[in-house]
């Protein structure tokens, strides 16, 4: 389904929204000079992850990029050298997100770092809606505080656990955008979300 | 463990190759589904294949209700939980499915429930490897040697005639013999292969029936002390098992560690039972048969340790039995616990030399992982010429309050593992509390001072979010056992044996204690994981366990399983009237 009337979008079921959860690992973590060397998205069709349709690359980063970030994503130099260009893996993303909503865990690192590899490789960024699983738990924690003075963790392992999910091998961006997808059904369950409007209400970045 | 790796540890359709794995993650699909959802019903449940990957699922299928856990699977074409079926989340759940066309072209027969199983459910009769071999029995032991020299085989059948056309009919086998008895019983005496077989072989063999899950036939193995079996199949003998086939379909074999307590390896006992242990639970082999398994195990053990002693010490001035009580006499004891034993001996008088025995048994088992008992039920302080034994049960059983119910409670679950002494008198004053309702009254007073901690409304009643499982759930069932089963007249020690002679004589209806029986059954796995996982953390296991490590499934059959031991107190109290005794 691609969205050409958002406002009518608003109102159906969540289930019937294509979500694309995606996940990045970069060289670090600020968005002015952090390079993609990883990344990965899995989509949520009628409220079921579709593994199968897992897309998963590693990313050649360009001329110039300082490595780091290599403590959390694994990766050396040599093992991206022959992998895409970043350009081509932008195409194939933004293929995606046009489809309907995009999903990440954190955007506040996510999204910059996205939207400037855009504008560095002269793309638009399409206007889809965001959904941060973050948001969701922070909306999930202000109802759990309201009830029981509890608080609910937001870094992604803790979170799954938090909510009952398996524990999955860290910053792997495949199982990362698996790991945020099975978050964010679960948690779309646990808030009792019913339409696009209410997730993002309660998820949305604006 | 990622979608991939987790099918791939659980092998939920058995062996897969790189490639079927590869076709199985590309159509993975993740479903969440929050407690009280339907996850699959009647008219659809065969389009999808279902594995639990976290949660619990409640499944109907023809009128019948399972709980299926992490790693089961239902739905599809095939298997136990096969459509058409309902399925409802019992917690939040997340679930992995596969459309049922792509499981039906990776599933091996045989289905799915016994691969998860494992291989200790097969039937024996399919790990027989090679043809029968044997020899008949005017053969002399060089001609035995020769023959299995031959035929790479550890072992020879000694036949009366030879086989017929369709096999050697397994009342023509006279004896067996192994390669051990030609080491120890011809080489190691000095005799020479001439000697006839029939001279060294053992005899009469003990066979097991090709149909015998291959759990069981470790357990005849074990309890037989024995290396070799021959499988049996319609009368004719099919070829023989061996211990090294069945250690062969685990690392960490109960078969294993027998073999490492003959050559009197030792020291790492403990952690090696706890390795078997949690390789049989995780192979979904049921608690009762774990327990029995240990229980052979704790026995080769002690029987090892003792030989040792005697090595020492030299034989016995008297016949004696070396007994063992509490759980372990019930077969109940897994991890090893505190030492419980006591020491029957025939004459008065011996009392510096078995002092010493028990000194240097209660040291062995102590290097094995065993330690000396708190409460002080050992054979170093309770040893008794067996005239003495009797007077002090009899004491006993005609007063038990106090500090004799105690006692009892320990002592009347003796079980003799080592010696030559017999019991017989002993377990005949323990049978005579049938006719002494009195008796049983106060044991069953001891019964239902145990508190259940259940609230109103079956909530569960626990202490800084704690419950303790031996005090509030096995030692309720394990005493109302007794008091059940002694009052049937059995001679029987383990509580699953009692609450089934319960019921054979009317003192308990089938279903009640069929629910006693697998709330006692609840009650020691769930104890047992909380051990292992103690243990794997390096912490001393104890009896209690965390309310909130539970999942919600646990729980909730924890709830029903205490209650159920609060309807067995209740029905003792009625039976004993102990309303009246305030």
């Amino acid at each position: 389904m691609r969205i050409v009337a958002a406002r009518t979008l608003l109102r159906v079921p969540w289930q019937e929204a294509v979500y694309w959860c995606v996940d990045l690992e970069t060289t670090g973590l600020d968005p002015r000079s952090a390079r993609i060397v990883a990344a990965a998205a899995v989509p949520v069709r009628d409220g079921v992850v579709r593994c199968g349709q897992l897309y998963k690359t590693r990313v050649r980063p360009g001329r110039g990029a300082v490595w780091g970030g290599a403590e959390a994503h694994h990766l050396l130099p040599q093992e991206v050298e022959d992998a895409p260009r970043l350009e081509e893996v932008l195409r194939r993303l933004d293929g995606f997100l046009r489809e309907g909503v995009l999903v990440v865990h954190g955007s506040q690192v996510e999204l910059p770092v996205l939207q400037r590899a855009y504008r560095v490789h002269g793309m638009s960024w399409p206007r889809v809606p965001v959904v941060d699983t973050v948001r969701l738990l922070q909306s999930l924690e202000r109802r759990v505080r309201w009830l029981t003075a509890g608080s609910v963790p937001l870094e992604l392992g803790r979170a799954r656990a938090y909510l009952g999910l398996p524990a999955y091998p860290r910053h792997d961006a495949a199982s990362d955008a698996v790991a945020t997808a099975e978050l964010f059904v679960a948690l779309v369950e646990r808030l009792g979300v019913r339409t696009v409007e209410e997730l993002l209400r309660w998820g949305g970045v604006r | 463990m990622d979608p991939v790796g987790f099918v791939r540890a659980t092998r939920p359709f058995g062996q897969l190759s790189e490639r079927e794995l590869a076709h199985l993650a590309a159509t993975l699909e993740v479903v969440y589904a929050p407690r009280g959802a339907r996850v699959a019903e009647a008219s659809t449940s065969q389009r999808y294949v279902y594995l639990v990957r976290k949660g619990a699922v409640r499944v109907h299928k023809d009128g019948m209700v399972a709980h299926l856990e992490e790693a089961e699977v239902f739905g599809g074409r095939e298997g136990a939980f096969a459509a058409p079926l309902e399925a409802w989340a019992e917690e939040d759940s997340l679930l992995y499915r596969w459309p049922a066309t792509v499981v039906d072209s990776v599933r091996r027969v045989p289905p799915v429930e016994e691969q998860v199983r494992s291989g200790v459910l097969v039937p024996v009769g399919e790990l027989v490897r090679r043809p029968l071999v044997w020899v008949p029995v005017e053969a002399t032991c060089r001609q035995a040697a020769e023959r299995m020299v031959e035929e790479g085989v550890s072992s020879v059948l000694v036949a009366a005639h030879p086989p017929e056309p369709d096999g050697l009919p397994v009342g023509a086998v006279v004896g067996i013999v192994t390669d051990r008895d030609l080491r120890t019983k011809v080489v190691a005496r000095g005799l020479g292969g001439e000697v006839p077989v029939a001279s060294i072989m053992s005899s009469p063999v003990h066979t097991v029936d090709a149909d015998t899950p291959t759990l069981s036939a470790v357990l005849r193995m074990l309890e037989l002390g024995v290396h070799h079996l021959p499988v049996v199949r319609e009368g004719r003998v099919a070829g023989m098992v061996t211990d090294t086939d069945l250690i062969r379909l685990q690392a960490h074999s109960p078969l294993f560690l027998l073999k490492r307590l003959e050559a009197g390896e030792i020291g790492r006992y403990a952690d090696e039972v706890a390795r078997a242990t949690s390789a049989l639970l995780e192979a979904g082999v049921d608690v009762v048969h774990v327990c029995r398994a240990v229980s052979y195990l704790h026995d080769a053990l002690c029987r090892r340790v003792i030989r040792d002693a005697h090595a020492r010490l030299g034989s016995e001035p008297t016949a004696y039995a070396w007994v063992v009580c509490g759980s372990e006499g019930r077969e109940e004891q897994v991890l090893p616990t505190d030492q419980d034993n006591f020491l029957v001996v025939a004459e008065d008088g011996h009392g510096d030399y078995f002092r010493a025995f028990a000194e240097a048994v209660a040291e062995g088992l102590g290097a094995a992982g065993f330690p000396p008992c708190a409460g002080g039920y050992m054979a170093t302080r309770w040893q008794m010429p067996l005239r003495a034994w009797l007077q002090t049960f009899q004491g006993w059983l005609a007063d038990p309050q106090g500090e004799n119910l105690l006692h009892l409670q320990v002592f009347l679950d003796f079980r003799a593992v080592a010696g030559s002494l017999s019991l017989e008198s002993l377990e005949r004053v323990v049978e005579s509390v049938r006719t002494t309702p009195v008796s049983l009254a106060h044991m069953a007073r001891g019964c239902v001072g145990f508190a259940v901690p259940l609230g109103p409304f079956r909530t569960l009643r626990s202490r800084h979010g704690r419950v303790d499982l031996k005090a509030g759930l096995v030692a309720p069932v394990v005493c109302a056992g007794r008091v059940l089963g002694l009052a049937a007249g059995s001679r029987v020690r383990n509580t699953f044996g009692r609450l089934d002679a319960a019921a054979d004589g009317r003192l308990l209806s089938r279903e009640d204690a069929d629910a006693a029986k697998e709330a006692l059954a609840f009650g020691l796995r769930l104890r047992l994981q909380f051990q292992l996982r103690a243990l794997a953390r390096g912490e001393r296991p104890g009896n209690e366990v965390a309310v909130d490590e539970l999942s919600g499934w646990e729980a909730r059959r924890l709830r029903e399983s205490l209650w159920i031991a609060g309807q067995l107190q209740e029905a003792l109290r009625r039976r004993y009237h102990l309303y009246l005794w305030g």
